[in-house]
């Protein structure tokens, strides 16, 4: 017993190593899965009239895509955006983060544009509220307004189907 | 160039650095300076997360920044800005995570890890004393054919 004790060790040892490899270090869980997503009270992207809050989303699920101009792996996701809003299975609020409205709006018309509302969040005060480090970050929201999945990076096809969509059908 | 000068170099660039972060703010009454740059150097910064808040250049971590020298102007205790950041970004932006069941292992696992080995090497020390240290006689007889082999044993 007491010989093999040191190969014991290593090999517990290469399990906790080999399990930590696989976890990617960037990807931060957040603490709001399961809580009610933050209150909030933003001017509307395209209409300065209009303010877009938590409320105006209450009762059905949607999807919070946290964007700007300046971040390269939104354009990356973006044409996943414009699927998932022409499925139309589920509304895209847009959260715009610490950008700039003319760039946003350009981005917009050249790329396509598919959000229901879009909160500016020129600050990016209201982003803190929601823990947000970078971007693109997606929030799953319930009808009720809770936080209920968070995606961390540009959201692909794969993740779509074979995450989010299964998600939506249990909401 | 010269000790002075070199010296003089030296200091400027380190108090660059210092300012760097400092000249931010205005510190006086409201918010004491030293307990400011002592709690953003135990704050990670997300973005870049081998930098702490306090040494961090990132967009997010000027943000953070000023939110919690607003929140101390505020009067509020390190406590509470500890929950203010942990219940948006979770218990991995503090360096020093807090005590609860899911860091159990974290912080008495090593501990734990010392005692059970500490047990075992002391087992082991006490059995080697209780060995006796003479040899009885069939010891006795193997240890002089081990130290001198009949040449009959051999070919």
């Amino acid at each position: 017993m007491n010989r093999f004790l040191p190969l014991v060790i290593l090999l517990v040892l290469a399990l906790f190593l080999g399990l930590g490899l696989r976890k990617d270090p960037s990807i931060v869980p957040s603490p709001l899965i399961n809580q009610p997503a933050p209150s909030f009270e933003l001017p509307e992207l395209r209409d300065v009239n209009k303010t877009v809050t938590k409320e105006t989303s209450l009762g059905t699920p949607y999807l919070l895509n946290v964007w700007a101009t300046w971040c390269a792996n939104c354009r990356v996701e973006h044409p996943v955006l414009m699927q998932i809003a022409n499925d139309g299975r589920i509304p895209i609020v847009g959260l715009n983060y610490k950008d700039d409205r003319p760039a946003a709006l350009q981005w917009l018309t050249d790329y396509g544009d598919p959000y229901r509302d879009i909160a500016y969040d020129e600050s990016g005060r209201v982003s803190i509220d929601f823990g947000v480090y970078g971007a693109p970050e997606t929030f799953l929201i319930d009808s009720e307004g809770n936080v209920r999945h968070k995606v961390i990076g540009p959201i692909s096809v794969e993740l779509w189907q074979e995450t989010l969509l299964p998600m939506l059908a249990e909401l | 160039m010269n000790l002075r000068t070199t010296l003089a170099l030296l200091l400027l660039t380190f108090s660059c650095q210092l300012f760097a972060v400092t000249n931010e703010f205005e510190f006086g009454n409201r918010v004491n300076e030293q307990r400011y740059l002592s709690y953003i150097s135990k704050i990670r910064c997300l973005v870049c997360q081998n930098e702490s808040l306090g040494s961090s250049r990132s967009d997010l971590a000027i943000d953070l920044r000023n939110e919690i020298y607003r929140l101390m102007a505020q009067g509020q205790s390190n406590e509470q800005i500890d929950d203010f950041l942990v219940s948006r970004y979770g218990d991995f932006i503090l360096y020093q995570p807090p005590v609860k069941s899911s860091t159990l292992m974290l912080w008495f696992g090593p501990f734990v890890l010392l005692f059970v080995l500490l047990t075992l090497l002391l087992f082991r020390i006490k059995k080697m004393k209780n060995q006796p240290t003479t040899l009885s006689a069939s010891e006795q007889q193997q240890a002089r054919e081990l130290l001198n082999p009949k040449e009959d044993q051999h070919d």
